[in-house]
């Protein structure tokens, strides 16, 4: 069974991630399935700093989850890498979450190619789809001091 | 000297359509892109990312594999060096 680490410890797969604070989208991951397919998860409350003034969240932050989760995807190198968004393709917005919303993202990786990684992704909120569309992430060399 | 037969039109043919549509590309036709036209300093400019496309696009209709990403500048060069890569696939699956 795919492990996905306490929430927080040091076996959570967030922790991998480079974004910190409020710049980190996903609070949760549901499952992952390395090399093959993430889901993570955001809880919108009332007052969530990534709401827009209308009380939404905006589409990029939407894509953003999906490319946080994504990045989860990447494998590790020992020298430290890191990923960044590329290129978004045939994304498609069918509603926006608010606050109450819980918003799951689910990622599958379609292939790999060099430094360049495609993913099929899905936004949903329970049972109504939010979006989904193919993004494209890029490994880059994480800068060390 | 290429060892592989030249690919027929129809596939060349095929290749433009695959590339208009997958990439959704506007004001572009089929017919407008020339077979030894290049891809990437072309009027097309395709980048790595439509490459990535190309690749499962191409991987899902004509069984073709690309696993060594510094194949993929010479076979996307052009329409010519897609059609051959391809050529060269169907020969050596025929041989098999």
């Amino acid at each position: 069974m795919p492990d996905r680490g306490a929430p927080g410890g040091q076996g959570d797969p967030l922790a991998r991630l480079p974004h910190t604070g409020a710049a980190r989208l996903p609070s949760r991951v549901l499952r992952l399935d390395p090399g093959r397919a993430v889901t993570a998860e955001r809880c919108l409350a009332a007052g969530d700093p990534c709401l827009n003034g209308d009380g939404f969240l905006p589409s990029v932050l939407v894509v953003e989850l999906m490319a946080q989760a994504g990045g989860l995807l990447m494998e590790q190198e020992p020298g430290g890498s890191a990923g960044v968004l590329a290129g978004v393709r045939r994304l498609h917005l069918h509603a926006a979450p608010g606050a109450g919303d819980t918003v799951t993202v689910e990622c599958r990786l379609e292939r790999r190619l060099g430094e360049l990684y495609l993913l099929s992704c899905d936004a949903r909120s329970g049972t109504r789809a939010l979006a989904h569309g193919r993004i494209h992430l890029r490994r880059t060399r994480r800068a060390r001091a | 000297m290429d060892a592989h037969p030249p690919s027929d039109p129809s596939l060349k043919r095929e290749i433009k359509e695959l590339i208009v549509t997958q990439l959704r590309l506007k004001d572009v036709t089929p017919d407008g892109i020339r077979d030894d036209e290049s891809l990437v300093q072309g009027s097309l400019s395709l980048d790595s990312i439509d490459f990535l496309e190309l690749t499962v696009a191409m991987e899902r209709r004509y069984g073709v594999k690309i696993s060594d990403a510094d194949e993929v500048q010479a076979i996307f060069a052009s329409v010519d060096s897609i059609a051959r890569h391809i050529a060269r696939h169907r020969a050596q699956s025929a041989r098999a």
